[in-house]
């Protein structure tokens, strides 16, 4: 029984135009559905039809040169033939994909729009709650300082991230870094939102669950 | 006056106003507060005018401006 050990494209069959045969080595055929084998040891007869499927299988010869008469189509099982050329879709089923295509654009747009919504509301929220002098260096930096409610240290908190993004100051250096933060599918000015007001209102509770690095 | 409670989800934020002499209004805004709280959000009492802001346990009709956050965890 002939196995069938790889399958090739109608465009590979242009580069096999010569073939050494020997033992172990493969030769081209191209067959057409019904069955019947093209008298040539070229892979590229007529592609007219554009049912031709192209496989490869195993020298079977002696010799050196490849001739049809090697390979009939009784030694490959309808099985075994299994085209990689794509099968020809139909009018009905290109406009099928055309339209599911369309549609998971359409989704990704507005799930993009979405999302751009409500960075921009949690932005205008967070802006609501800063102080003029907060805001002023936020506008300017992309990042504010609060104050924690307790201890009064200065705590830089910078939107762009969402998680170790809350930085306790000494003085204009940084001391640590903090990690404690709302879940990723808020909006990243939501998350500063509730961590400013957590360290000005509960500051102990935030340095509890937060995770302390070096700076 | 109507005072306001903003719930954060995904969508950045949520508003509610309700005025506190109107009956029903204050049953809307507590009951949208007391299911906040069920869900695990945490509830702030917005100071204004100098005053500090804190947390709140209970729904108070009377705080011009509240906001409920998510539990923060630590990452």
């Amino acid at each position: 029984m002939i196995t069938v050990a790889a399958y090739f494209s109608l465009s590979d069959c242009t580069n096999a135009t010569s073939t050494t045969c020997g033992a172990g080595s493969f030769i081209y055929y191209a067959a057409f559905v019904d069955g019947t084998t093209a008298a040539t040891t070229t892979c590229c007869t007529s592609s007219a039809n554009s049912s031709i499927y192209v496989y490869c299988v195993p020298y079977v010869g002696t010799g050196t040169s490849c001739t049809a008469n090697t390979i009939t189509p009784n030694h490959v099982t309808q099985a075994m033939v299994q085209p990689r050329v794509q099968p020809q879709i139909t009018e009905e089923e290109r406009e099928r994909l055309r339209v599911l295509r369309e549609e998971q654009q359409r989704q990704a747009a507005e799930e993009r729009r979405q999302r751009e919504a409500a960075m921009g509301r949690a932005k205008s929220l967070l802006l609501e709650h800063l102080n003029e002098h907060q805001r002023e260096t936020f506008e300017r930096n992309g990042w504010f300082v609060v104050e924690g409610g307790k201890s009064k240290k200065q705590y830089r908190i910078n939107p762009a991230a969402h998680a170790g993004n809350v930085t306790e100051m000494n003085g204009d250096k940084p001391a640590h870094s903090y990690c404690a933060h709302i879940p990723y599918q808020f909006p990243s000015f939501d998350n500063a939102l509730a961590q400013k007001l957590a360290l000005e209102v509960d500051e102990h509770a935030f340095l509890k669950v937060a995770n302390k690095r070096a700076a | 006056m109507l005072h306001e409670m903003q719930l954060m989800d995904t969508t950045g934020h949520t508003s509610l106003t309700w005025d506190p002499d109107v009956e029903s209004e204050v049953a809307t805004a507590r009951a949208a507060f007391e299911d906040a709280k069920k869900r695990g959000l945490q509830a702030f009492h917005i100071g204004k005018g100098g005053r500090q802001s804190d947390r709140m346990e209970t729904f108070d009709p009377q705080a011009e401006k509240m906001v409920l956050i998510p539990q923060l965890r630590g990452g």
